[in-house]
């Protein structure tokens, strides 16, 4: 006899960017937007008798197509890792030589594109690549100079020569 | 819309680029511009925190703001104090002289469990101060704090004290609080100390340097010194 296997299809979630563009993704990979989970949860979207086309796609104001679609690609590439334990991830010490290699490629980008993943992480509440993009901005910064980090992400220097002058004295020490 | 920057982001996420970076870079950012300065300046002393390892021996200084020293060595240091006590000298003199130029006065609270009075003495003769060195074994009270007070103490140590049960809140006003053995005392704790003492945050330094220590204490008063033992 031969019985027939019933494949289960993932449990797919709708996206929706701020610019109109819907994303499908699989529930599993986005349940590390803490966001997205805790809408999904509340709006009892995880009943299996909902197909993914009567589903209501979750809007995401805050967030671009092109940023969403890089928001998901890490969270695919990131959906085996263990749980973050928030309370001991605060109580290491910080340090900006854990990238991953495969998120220091993939956050390997412009600025401006950087900086909106910063927002979208924030937005939808995941941690590790907020973490990670932070962490990429921080190593931008170090072993730069004041000047060359105000080039390098074009900071406008509005201290009057007298304040740069003080600000100088103050932070000499570290330039020994 | 303007492309996304640095100083576009919302403060909570250039505090978390900035706190990835040490001291030295911190500062550094500071030095960028007035809206990177004041972001810099906004957060608590917790965003600040850094070890920096002192070389001859295994004593870790953490510098935390303007408002808050904190100086910390391991417990492997303290078993070694007897062989390691040049180093120890050395480094405690830096305070000294700095602290003496100031006429800084210290009110200092130490809880002890595994080293010795005679120990505790050292540390206060190190530092030269004008101590009333009170040896207490109590939880806090109200009534002990009113006479400190009163007695216009410099220096105070206390020994065995259950540092989770004393009331942060209510110790006397000083210009220097030591304490020892602050493993127990929580962030939250060093915060509220750091607010209710100073509360801003603007000049930071090596500690391992006199000169530098002298810099950063030229237009600060109030000063919190954490000997963690």
């Amino acid at each position: 006899f031969l019985f027939p296997i019933k494949m289960t299809s993932p449990r797919m979630i709708k996206l929706t960017s701020n610019d109109d563009k819907t994303f499908e993704v699989e529930r599993d990979v986005i349940k590390q937007s803490v966001t997205v989970n805790t809408l999904i949860t509340d709006l009892n979207m995880d009943d299996e008798d909902v197909s993914v086309e009567n589903q209501m796609a979750i809007p995401l104001p805050n967030v671009d197509a092109a940023t969403l679609e890089m928001v998901i690609t890490w969270c695919k590439q990131h959906r085996e890792d263990p749980p973050r334990n928030e309370e001991e991830e605060e109580k290491k010490e910080k340090r900006t030589d854990d990238i991953p290699e495969w998120d220091k490629t993939f956050l390997d980008v412009e600025q401006s594109v950087l900086f909106a993943l910063i927002l979208a992480a924030n937005y939808m509440d995941i941690k590790g690549l907020l973490d990670n993009c932070c962490k990429t901005v921080a190593n931008m910064i170090k072993g730069k100079t004041p000047d060359e980090i105000r080039k390098h992400f074009n900071i406008k220097n509005d201290f009057t020569p007298e304040e740069e002058e003080q600000i100088r004295k103050e932070n000499a020490w570290c330039e020994d | 819309q303007p492309p996304l920057t640095l100083e576009s982001l919302p403060i909570e996420n250039i505090l978390r680029i900035v706190s990835s970076l040490d001291l030295p870079e911190r500062a550094t950012v500071r030095q960028c511009s007035k809206t990177m300065k004041r972001i810099i300046e906004s957060s608590d002393f917790v965003a600040y925190r850094i070890d920096i390892k002192f070389k001859p021996g295994r004593i870790k200084y953490c510098i935390c703001s303007r408002s808050c020293i904190q100086l910390s060595c391991s417990t492997e240091y303290v078993r070694s104090y007897e062989s390691d006590v040049d180093a120890l000298q050395r480094i405690l003199g830096l305070f000294e002289r700095s602290f003496r130029r100031a006429h800084f006065h210290v009110f200092r609270v130490i809880t002890q469990r595994s080293v010795e009075d005679a120990k505790l003495n050292d540390f206060v003769s190190l530092f030269n101060f004008h101590t009333l060195n009170l040896q207490m074994d109590f939880s806090f009270e109200q009534s002990a704090l009113d006479s400190l007070w009163d007695q216009r103490i410099d220096t105070l140590s206390i020994q065995h004290c259950a540092v989770d049960t004393f009331q942060i809140d209510e110790l006397p006003r000083v210009n220097c609080l030591f304490l020892a053995e602050a493993d127990a005392i929580s962030d939250e704790d060093l915060v509220r100390i750091c607010r209710q003492e100073h509360g801003r945050i603007c000049a930071y330094g090596d500690l391992t340097d006199v000169a530098t220590i002298r810099r950063i204490m030229q237009d600060c008063c109030i000063y919190i010194m954490i000997i963690s033992i």
